[in-house]
C-alpha cells in the first residue's frame, strides 16, 4: 500500500496514480527486425516473476499521462532510477 | 468563507519538441503549464479562446517542427477554490504535497479524480475532466461544511482574483 | 455536574476523568468477560494495549474504557455476558475447558457435517467482544494529508524531542499520540519533563501535533495512517521517528487475569492521574526502578500495602513500615470474580497465602514496536522506551534527538535477550483465552514455531495485537528449542496496530464515480433510467423499450454516444503508426471514408473494436469503445515512445460530444437541421464528412450498429444540449424518440454484432468470431501479427455465432448450449426480436471436427428450460445491409 513513484514530469506520487504497464523483457518487434518465432513467443508469454530487482513500465494516468520507465525491488518495494 | 465556481476557461493544448515549448511566448491572462516534456498547456479565459489558439498556433508554425495546436477546453471543468479553508480543502482531497513556488502546478489525484491544479496562496484553479467534473464541487459542499463553503455564480477565469475574500489560508 | 449512564444508573463525571476512571470510584470492577471463557475481567494495563477495559460506548462496542474521556450524556454499557457480566453462566465453560482445547474448532463439531453450522451459530453468539449495531449507518468521514519532513509517532519524552530537535533544525514535523500528551502519566519527574518539552513543542511553529489518533500503520512510501474520530489522518513524511514507549510487562500465572489485579503503571495511573485507588489492601511486586514511586503514588492515594516482593536492589530503598519479601514472586492469584488473596514464593521455596484484593505488578517492560517491525521501506528509527525499554529520561531525551536526526534506518534488533521468564501455567493470551496448557499442547500437535503457534492457536491476533503475549510466545519457543533462532523469532508486524472502524478506514474513499456525458441532465429530464455501463452512467431507457426500438426501426431516433473513445490521430507518422498497431489496411482508407477496426494485442486477441476515419493526408479521427479509451490512450502512446515515431495524440473522448441519429428517416431529419449535402453521395455508406448543424460544427459519420440509417454526429461537447434540442425539435412530426442501451441491445443482435468484452474472451481471435476478413495477413507487419502466424496452424476449437430461437419468449443469456447430452456452449447475449418475433442471440458453440452442429438446445441454469435454436449463418435482420446503405 502508498508505495510512491516520483514521476519524471510530475513528483511523487501513490502508485494508485499509475497502471502497471508490465516487466520490460526485451525489445518489441518492428517492421525492420527479423522475428525469431520462439524468442517472440517467450518475450510475450513467459516471466521470470523475479524477488529482488525488475525493470517495469508505468502509466501515469492521473497525471501527465505519460509513461515511464523504473527499476523496483519487487521485495521492499523500494523504486529506483526512475524515467 | 470558501467559495467554489465555475470556470469559463480556454485551454490550448500544444503538442512539439521540448525546445520549442520551452520558447513559447506569453499571453496577458493565460498560464503556460507544462504537462510533460512534449506537451504545453495555455489556460485563459474562455473569451480569449480564439485569440489562444492563434498564438500558440503561430509559435508553432514558426517553429516549423509540425507541432499541433488543440482547443481542448470542452474536455474540461474547471473549478475555482479561493478564501480561507482553500489549503484545507487540498489537504483533504489530494495526497500530495505542493510545490514550493506561486503559482505552483501539479498534476495528479484529486478526490481520485485525475486533475491538473494551478495553485496561488488562497485560490486554486482545478482542472477536472468534465465527465467528473460534477464530483469535486459536490464533495466540497458536503464534504466540508465546517469551512463554510458558497457555490458563486460561473464567470470568466480570472488567473489570480483580486477580489479574493480575505484569506486565512496560506498555501 | 455531569453524568454517564451507565447500564441505567447515573454516574457523576469528574474533570479529567476516562470512562474506566468512573466506573472504578463507582466500585465496578468487573468490566468484560473474556472472549472464549467468558473469565471476569477488570483494568490491568490502562493504557490502551490490553483488552479488558472493553466497554460498548454510545452504540460503538469494543472501546477501550481506559483511555476514553468521559462525557456527559454517554451510554456505557458491558457487553458479552449472560445474563449479566457481573454474573455470567457462560463462564462454565471454564469447567469444560477439557473439551474444548486449542483448536477444538477442528476438531469437534466437524463430523457428521451437519453439526457444523448449528455449532458455528452457537460459537459465534457466544464468542465475541460486544453486539454490531446493524442499523446504524456508519458517517461518511474524511481524509487530511499532510506532508513533513519528519513525522513523530508518540508524545512521551523521546517523541517530544525528536520533534523539538527537528523543529529547531528548521524542519517541518507532524507529531502524533493517539490520546493527549501526557494524560497517561501520574504526577512526577516523567510527567514534569513532558509538561516541559511539550511548552517548547508547542512554541515551534513548524510542528503540527495531532492528539487522539491512534496512529494504525506504517507503509510503503513511508506512509502513516492514523485514524482519530472524525477524521483519518495520512502522513507523507520524509522520515520517520517512533516512539512508542514500552507497555509494562504481563504478567501469567493461575489467576493473573482476575479483576484487582493491575500493572503498575496502570495502578499508578488510576491512583496519581484519576485520583481514584485501585483497591484498599494490595500487594506490591516491584521489579523496576520506576515501582517505586508508584508504590509512593499508592500509599498517597490511600492504599495500604500488604506486602512488597521485591529484589534485594529495590527492596533495600522501601519505606521501612511496609513488610516486605526479598526475591520472592506471586505464583498465583486467588478469587472467583475478583481477587481475594495472593500466594506468594519465598526464595527458600515455601508458599505463603496473603489475603488482599488488589495486587500490582512491574515486572518489566515489553516495547511497543509493532509500528516500527512494520515498517520496511524508507527512513524510520526508534527512539526512546520503544528501543531501550526501562530507560531514564535524560536517556529518553537523547535517544529522540538522535533519532530526530538519523537520515538512515538503524536495524532493531530482535533479541532474545530481553524476553520475560518462559509462563509456567495460566492465561498467557488473554485477549484470545489462550492458557499455557493450550499452547504446550499445540506444540504437542507439531505446531513448533512462533509463526505457526500464532496462526493455530490465535495468540497473539487480538485487540492487543501481541503486545501483551508475544514475548512470552517467543519465550516458550526458545525454551522448547534453545538452538534454533527461527523457530522464535518474532512474528510478522501488519497494520492496523490499533482498531479502526470501516467507517475510519474508508474515510475519504470515492466509490464508482461514475463518467457523465454533457447530456446527462438532459436524460434525466427526458425521464431516463440511468444505469452502469462500464465506468459511465448511461440511459438504460426512457420508460418504454418496445416505443424506443421501433421509433428506429419505423422513424427515427436519437442516442448519446457520447461515451465513444475518441481520438485525433496527426502527424508526420501518423498513418506509419496507425499501419502498425492495426490489422487492417490502413494506407488505403481514402480521405472522407472511414473503416471498421479491431485492436490486437501482442498475443492476437482481440481487445477493443472501433472505427478510423481519414480527414485529411496524416490526419486520422479514430474511435474506440465506450470502456476502451482510456487504457488505448496509454496503448497508443506506449507504442509511440517504442517506435519513436512523429505522431499526435489528442484523446478527444471528453472534448466531443456523439449523437447517433438512427432510423429510415434519419437523412430526413439531418438535410432540415443542416444547409450542406447531406445525401447519398455527399455522405455514402462508411463516409464522413463535416456538416454544420444549426451553427454547430459536426463531423458526420455513417456507421451501423443499429441496422439502420444512421449518422454519428461528432460534436464540440459544450453544444451537445443545444444539438440534442434542435434534432428533438426538427424531428417531432418524424416520430422521434430517443433510445436507450436497452433498445440498442436487440437492434445491434438483430444484426449479429458483436460487442467485445460482452461476446468475446480475452483470447478471442478474429477466426472465431467471423470476422477474418478485417485481419489482413498479407500485412508484412501489425501487432500481433507473429502469434497470428503461428496461431494460424491451430483451428478454432469453439465458434461465435447467431442462434436463432423460434417461439414467443427468448431463453437467458448464460443459457448452456447442448447437443444431445454434450455441452457445447453458452449464450454471451440474447434477447426477443419484436420485429422477427423469434429469440436473436449469439453463443459460443464447439465444432465437432471442424464443424459447426445445425441445431442447439439451449438450457436454463435451473435446468428447467429449454428452447431449440438454430445456428444462422448471417444477420437476421436484413442480411443484405440494404436499409444501412440506403
Amino acid at each position: 500500500m502508498a508505495l510512491r513513484i516520483d514521476c519524471p514530469n510530475c513528483g511523487s506520487r501513490p502508485f494508485t496514480e499509475f497502471w502497471f504497464g508490465g516487466v520490460l523483457a526485451g525489445e518489441p518487434p518492428t517492421p525492420e527486425s527479423t522475428i525469431d518465432p520462439a524468442a517472440e513467443f517467450a518475450r510475450v508469454w513467459y516471466r521470470s516473476n523475479v524477488a529482488g530487482m525488475q525493470t517495469e513500465r508505468w502509466f501515469h494516468f492521473a497525471g501527465c499521462r505519460r509513461w515511464l520507465t523504473a527499476c523496483r525491488d519487487t521485495l521492499t518495494h523500494a523504486v529506483h532510477d526512475v524515467h | 468563507m470558501l467559495e467554489i465556481r465555475q470556470s469559463r476557461s480556454a485551454i490550448v493544448s500544444c503538442l512539439d519538441e521540448r525546445g520549442v515549448l520551452d520558447g513559447m511566448p506569453d499571453f496577458a491572462g493565460a498560464f503556460k503549464a507544462r504537462t510533460a516534456t512534449d506537451e504545453l498547456w495555455l489556460i485563459g479565459p474562455a473569451s480569449s479562446a480564439g485569440a489562444l489558439l492563434a498564438h500558440a498556433t503561430d509559435h508553432l508554425v514558426r517553429a516549423g517542427t509540425s507541432g499541433l495546436a488543440v482547443d481542448v477546453s470542452d474536455g474540461w471543468s474547471v473549478l475555482t477554490v479561493q478564501g480561507a479553508g482553500t489549503a484545507q480543502v487540498w489537504e483533504r482531497f489530494s495526497e500530495n504535497p505542493i510545490p514550493a513556488g506561486r503559482p505552483a502546478f501539479v498534476q495528479g489525484a484529486v478526490a481520485a479524480v485525475p486533475t491538473k491544479a494551478v495553485i496561488f496562496d488562497s485560490c486554486i484553479h482545478f482542472l477536472i475532466p468534465a465527465p467528473l467534473g460534477y464530483h469535486l464541487p459536490h464533495r466540497i459542499l458536503h464534504g466540508c461544511a465546517d469551512l463554510a463553503p458558497r457555490m458563486a455564480d460561473p464567470a470568466d477565469f480570472v488567473l489570480y482574483p483580486t477580489a479574493i475574500i480575505a484569506s486565512g489560508g496560506v498555501l | 455536574m455531569t453524568f454517564i449512564d451507565f447500564e441505567g444508573r447515573k454516574l457523576p463525571v469528574r474533570d479529567g476523568d476516562t470512562v474506566a476512571s468512573v466506573l472504578q470510584r463507582e466500585g465496578v470492577t468487573v468490566l468484560s468477560r473474556s472472549f472464549k471463557y467468558h473469565r471476569p475481567r477488570g483494568l490491568y494495563c490502562v493504557s490502551g494495549d490490553c483488552p479488558n477495559c472493553m466497554v460498548t460506548v454510545d452504540g460503538e462496542p469494543a472501546v477501550r474504557s481506559c483511555i476514553t474521556p468521559a462525557a456527559d450524556g454517554q451510554r456505557v454499557a458491558r457487553a458479552n455476558g449472560w445474563p449479566s457480566v457481573e454474573h455470567d453462566v457462560l463462564s462454565m465453560t471454564w469447567f469444560m475447558r477439557w473439551a474444548l482445547p486449542v483448536g477444538f474448532y477442528y476438531k469437534l463439531f466437524t463430523m457428521p457435517r451437519w453439526l457444523w453450522p448449528f455449532a458455528q451459530k452457537i460459537i459465534s453468539r457466544v464468542a465475541g467482544i460486544g453486539p454490531v449495531d446493524l442499523t446504524s449507518k456508519p458517517e461518511k468521514l474524511e481524509r487530511r494529508n499532510h506532508h513533513p519532513d519528519l513525522a513523530v509517532l508518540g508524545g512521551g519524552v523521546a517523541g517530544l524531542s525528536a520533534a523539538l530537535s527537528a523543529a529547531r533544525d528548521g524542519e517541518s514535523v507532524v507529531l502524533l499520540d493517539e490520546g493527549m500528551i501526557g494524560e497517561k502519566v501520574a504526577p512526577g519527574p516523567v510527567r514534569s519533563a513532558i509538561d516541559d518539552l511539550l511548552q517548547a513543542v508547542r512554541a515551534q511553529s513548524r510542528v503540527t501535533i495531532v492528539e487522539r489518533s491512534p496512529v494504525t500503520g506504517v507503509y510503503e512510501g513511508p506512509l502513516v495512517t492514523a485514524a482519530a474520530a472524525k477524521v483519518l489522518h495520512m502522513v507523507h513524511p520524509g522520515r520517520i521517528v517512533v516512539a512508542t514507549g514500552a507497555a509494562e510487562r504481563h504478567a501469567v500465572f493461575p489467576g493473573s487475569d482476575l479483576p484487582g489485579v493491575w500493572l503498575g503503571r496502570g495502578a499508578a495511573r488510576m491512583a496519581g492521574v484519576h485520583g481514584v485507588r485501585p483497591g484498599k489492601q494490595a500487594v506490591v511486586v516491584l521489579g523496576t526502578e520506576e515501582s517505586l514511586a508508584h508504590l509512593e503514588t499508592l500509599r498517597k492515594a490511600g492504599v495500604g500495602i500488604k506486602l512488597a516482593v521485591a529484589p534485594a536492589a529495590l527492596a533495600a530503598r522501601l519505606p521501612t513500615d511496609i513488610p516486605s519479601l526479598v526475591d520472592g514472586q506471586v505464583v498465583q492469584a486467588n478469587g472467583r470474580r475478583h481477587v481475594k488473596s495472593v500466594v506468594v514464593l519465598t526464595p527458600t521455596g515455601d508458599r505463603r497465602v496473603v489475603p488482599c484484593d488488589t495486587l500490582v505488578l512491574s515486572l518489566g517492560f515489553t516495547p511497543r514496536d509493532g509500528l516500527l517491525r512494520q515498517a520496511r521501506q524508507g527512513t524510520v528509527n526508534g527512539a526512546g522506551q520503544v528501543v531501550s525499554p526501562g530507560c531514564s529520561v535524560d536517556e529518553a531525551r537523547a535517544s529522540g534527538t538522535q533519532a530526530a536526526q538519523q537520515r538512515s534506518s538503524v536495524p532493531v534488533e530482535q533479541s532474545v535477550a530481553n524476553l520475560p521468564p518462559v509462563p509456567e501455567a495460566g492465561i498467557v493470551c488473554i485477549c484470545e483465552d489462550v492458557s499455557v496448557g493450550d499452547l504446550a499442547c499445540a506444540w504437542r500437535e507439531g505446531y513448533t514455531s512462533t509463526e505457526i503457534l500464532k496462526r493455530y492457536t490465535t495468540m497473539t491476533m487480538g485487540p492487543c495485537q501481541g503486545q501483551m503475549c508475544h514475548a512470552h510466545l517467543r519465550a516458550f519457543v526458545r525454551q522448547q528449542e534453545p538452538n534454533v533462532q527461527w523457530t522464535s523469532a518474532a512474528t510478522t508486524a501488519r497494520p492496523p496496530a490499533r482498531g479502526l472502524t470501516l467507517a475510519q478506514a474508508s474515510a475519504g474513499f470515492d466509490h464508482h464515480l461514475e463518467l457523465r456525458t454533457a447530456l446527462h441532465d438532459r436524460h434525466l429530464e427526458a425521464g431516463a433510467r440511468m444505469g452502469w455501463a462500464g465506468a459511465w452512467h448511461r440511459a438504460e431507457n426512457y420508460g418504454d423499450v418496445l416505443k424506443e426500438y421501433w421509433a428506429v426501426r419505423r422513424q427515427v431516433s436519437l442516442m448519446d454516444v457520447g461515451t465513444l473513445g475518441k481520438f485525433r490521430i496527426c502527424g508526420p507518422d501518423a498513418t506509419e503508426f496507425l499501419d502498425r498497431l492495426y490489422p487492417m489496411h490502413v494506407r488505403t482508407i481514402r480521405e472522407g471514408r472511414s473503416r471498421y477496426t479491431l485492436m490486437l494485442n501482442e498475443a492476437g486477441y482481440i481487445f477493443d473494436d472501433g472505427m478510423i476515419a481519414l480527414l485529411a493526408p496524416n490526419e486520422f479521427f479514430v474511435s474506440t469503445t465506450s470502456s476502451g479509451a482510456e487504457s488505448i490512450e496509454g496503448w497508443f502512446r506506449d507504442w509511440k515512445e517504442t517506435w519513436k515515431l512523429k505522431v499526435h495524440i489528442v484523446n478527444q473522448t471528453a472534448m466531443l460530444g456523439a449523437i447517433n441519429i438512427a432510423g429510415p428517416h434519419a437523412r430526413e431529419l439531418l438535410s432540415r437541421v443542416s444547409t450542406d449535402p447531406v445525401d447519398n453521395a455527399a455522405i455514402p455508406y462508411a463516409g464522413i464528412a463535416r456538416v454544420t448543424v444549426r451553427g454547430i460544427s459536426c463531423l458526420a459519420i455513417r456507421v451501423g450498429f443499429t441496422g439502420e440509417l444512421s449518422y454519428e454526429l461528432h460534436h464540440p461537447a459544450s453544444r451537445s444540449v443545444e444539438l440534442w434540442n434542435a434534432l428533438m425539435e426538427a424531428g417531432a412530426d418524424l416520430g422521434i424518440a430517443p433510445h436507450g442501451l436497452d433498445a440498442l441491445k436487440v437492434l445491434r443482435l438483430e444484426k449479429g454484432h458483436v460487442i467485445i468484452s460482452q461476446d468475446t474472451d480475452f483470447d478471442t481471435t478474429a477466426g472465431k468470431i467471423g470476422l477474418d476478413w478485417a485481419i489482413k495477413m498479407e500485412k508484412p507487419f501489425f501487432i500481433g501479427r507473429p502469434s497470428l502466424d503461428r496461431l494460424a496452424s491451430i483451428p478454432p476449437a469453439k465458434k461465435l455465432v447467431p442462434i436463432r430461437f423460434a417461439g414467443d419468449s427468448a431463453p437467458d443469456e448464460g443459457a448452456q448450449l447442448m447437443v444431445g447430452d454434450e455441452r457445447v456452449g453458452y449464450l454471451t447475449s440474447c434477447r426477443y426480436s419484436p420485429l422477427l418475433k423469434c429469440g436473436v442471440s449469439l453463443g459460443w458453440v464447439k465444432l465437432a471436427s471442424g464443424v459447426l452442429p445445425a441445431q442447439v438446445v439451449a438450457v436454463s441454469s435451473n435446468g428447467k428450460r429449454r428452447d431449440v435454436g438454430d445456428i444462422a449463418t448471417g444477420p437476421f435482420y436484413d442480411p443484405e445491409g440494404a436499409k444501412l446503405r440506403a
